[in-house]
């Protein structure tokens, strides 16, 4: 007799995609590096440096999308109660953190250039180091809170009330005056800069889905080791039974 | 009549689902808040915020070349840190996970074996 | 049981608990004293500057003192377990938050009324004509504050490490009430009066709002496992 065991995951699932996607991501990135480095032309006031906006505003923009699957999850998980959405906000808030901290260093390092300071109090800079926190608080709060089902309706919440929380910071910080380059938003970008930035955007918009992706597929693994776990114990308890 | 009642966990789910959409509208509209108070940014020239590109080979007074460098270190030394920790769970995860099917199939064959 | 006794019943309660222990009361008082105290060995407390930070050590006083209060309000219903006891009635959740908001604005409330007076005195701030101005700030701040203290405490209440955690939760997530908070206090005591302080205090109005929704909205989805 040999029980079925319910499992989340199939260990090759989306396997070949992954695999596309991760070559389509090195490809993309390859390009978009040489891009910045070789075809874009330097800038006329910030000089070479300005080459690290290339990657730094593309991972910004990718830990937003980061932080909204976590709470796009996190709503889901409330209402389906579903283990896979769980993961899955995990697997957001993670990246999302990741990115937040490629923005967070990079950013000083132009800055010390471009305006003579590592850090200032300008809106942005508060933004995305707010927002960093805030994950890293759910991060933590997942590592040290266990696997319980306590603890992803608890997660959940943060998710939701961190995503919930960045208009509010947007707003509170912007009543101070900025001095960030409103560049896209302006315009004001020289034509083979635009096309570099193009196509880093989209390698590290690739980049975050395969990683993401990946992300997914370890959480879905390691919920599996968990239920196996309670199977294996299940069966040495029918077995202790049937010894007494 | 009576209207249909649903049930307890279905009604709350849509009590839930409905109170999220309406923050998520109220929130969208927050920024507005900050916009209305008429403080925003200074609309300075063009060639002060954004990016021009050189017109003739400028010399740099501080090394922007070794600035720019960390940066790409730091930034591929992150995506490679992240993707050796990720594989290493994975491949923890799935080690642990041949182990523990073995040991479910050994314990099943154990519980079978004395019926048989 | 309707909402409003459920509610009284509650916060009845917790505030007679407290009123005879009087542990959170005693303990978050003198704690907040001290942290004023720290301030003004930091050197805050001896210049002319002295007014201009007074804002940020009143405001960074009540977030610490916050922590301590909203943590152990709910603490009470996790030892032996009676908050299972509690969610058995039918339709507490709601009550309950409010009972809980309620209990914490309360004894928030009554630190608040030592705290300000100590930091406009030692700051030199002139409590008489900004007095009522910085309590209209302290009250609207402390109310979202303490909304997303209750959540958060009680979400956080089953895990081992708690104390450590609502902080470090709470106050990223607080940020930009606080914020607005300390800018609207600041104008109100560089004298510049409610007018020039109208827009940070709607800003903080208006965050008071969605905290209590998002906190009233997430403390059912946070309380359902633990039933």
């Amino acid at each position: 007799m040999k029980l079925t065991i319910p499992t989340l995951h199939t260990s090759e699932a989306g396997g070949e995609w992954v695999t596309w996607l991760a070559i389509a991501t090195a490809v993309t990135l390859t390009a978009g590096v040489g891009m910045a480095f070789f075809y874009a032309p330097e800038e006329a006031t910030m000089g070479v440096v300005q080459r690290i906006f290339y990657f730094h505003v593309p991972s910004a923009i990718v830990t937003y999308a980061g932080f909204l699957t976590c709470a796009t999850a996190s709503v889901a998980y409330l209402v389906t109660g579903s283990r896979k959405a769980d993961v899955v906000a995990r697997a957001g808030a993670e990246l999302g953190v990741l990115f937040c901290t490629a923005v967070l260093l990079s950013g000083p390092i132009w800055a010390r250039k471009a305006w003579g300071t590592w850090w200032t109090g300008e809106p942005r800079l508060l933004l995305t180091l707010v927002m960093c926190l805030i994950f890293v608080a759910y991060l933590v709060v997942r590592q040290m809170g266990g696997r319980s089902e306590m603890t992803r309706r608890i997660c959940a919440v943060l998710g939701i009330l961190g995503v919930a929380d960045i208009p509010l910071v947007r707003v509170a910080v912007q009543r101070w005056r900025g001095n960030h380059p409103r560049v896209l938003r302006e315009g004001g970008i020289a034509p083979e800069m635009a096309h570099a930035f193009t196509v880093m955007l989209l390698g590290v918009g690739l980049m975050f889905l395969t990683l993401l992706l990946l992300r997914i597929r370890a959480g879905l693994l390691e919920e599996d080791v968990e239920t196996w776990h309670l199977q294996l114990s299940a069966r040495r308890a029918t077995l202790d039974d049937r010894r007494s | 009549m009576r209207r249909r009642r649903l049930d307890p966990a279905a009604r709350q789910r849509r009590h839930a689902l409905g109170g999220g959409l309406v923050l998520l509208a109220l929130l969208m509209a927050a920024p507005a808040l900050g916009a209305a108070d008429g403080s925003g940014y200074d609309r300075d020239a063009l060639s002060e915020r954004g990016f021009v590109a050189v017109e003739s080979g400028r010399q740099e007074s501080v090394p922007g070349g070794v600035f720019m460098l960390a940066g790409y270190i730091v930034f591929v030394g992150l995506l490679t840190g992240y993707v050796a920790r990720l594989s290493s769970k994975h491949a923890a995860a799935q080690a642990e996970l041949a182990a523990l099917r073995r040991a479910v199939e050994d314990l099943d064959d154990r519980i079978a074996g004395p019926r048989s | 049981m309707s909402f409003g006794r459920q509610l009284a019943a509650i916060a009845g309660k917790d505030l007679r608990i407290e009123l005879r222990a009087r542990e959170i009361l005693y303990t978050a008082t003198l704690f907040s004293v001290v942290v004023i105290v720290v301030f003004l060995f930091s050197g805050f407390g001896d210049s002319g500057e002295t007014r201009r930070a007074a804002p940020g050590v009143l405001w960074v006083t009540i977030a610490f003192v916050g922590t301590l209060v909203f943590g152990r309000t709910f603490q009470r219903e996790r030892e032996q377990n009676a908050i299972a006891g509690l969610l058995l009635a039918p339709s507490i959740v709601g009550p309950l938050f409010a009972a809980k908001l309620l209990v914490n604005l309360a004894l928030l409330g009554a630190i608040e009324l030592i705290v300000v007076p100590v930091v406009t005195v030692t700051f030199g701030v002139p409590l008489a004509a900004v007095g009522g101005a910085v309590a209209l700030v302290v009250a609207l701040g402390t109310l979202g504050f303490a909304a997303l203290g209750t959540v958060l405490a009680a979400s956080l209440s089953t895990l081992r490490l708690r104390e450590v955690l609502l902080p470090i939760v709470l106050y990223p997530l607080c940020l930009p009430l606080l914020l607005a908070c300390v800018k609207a206090t600041q104008l109100l005591v560089a004298g510049d009066g409610l007018g020039a302080a109208r827009g940070w205090l709607s800003i903080v109005v208006a965050f008071d709002v969605l905290y209590l929704a998002l906190s009233r909205w997430l403390f059912g989805q946070a309380l359902e496992g633990s039933a």
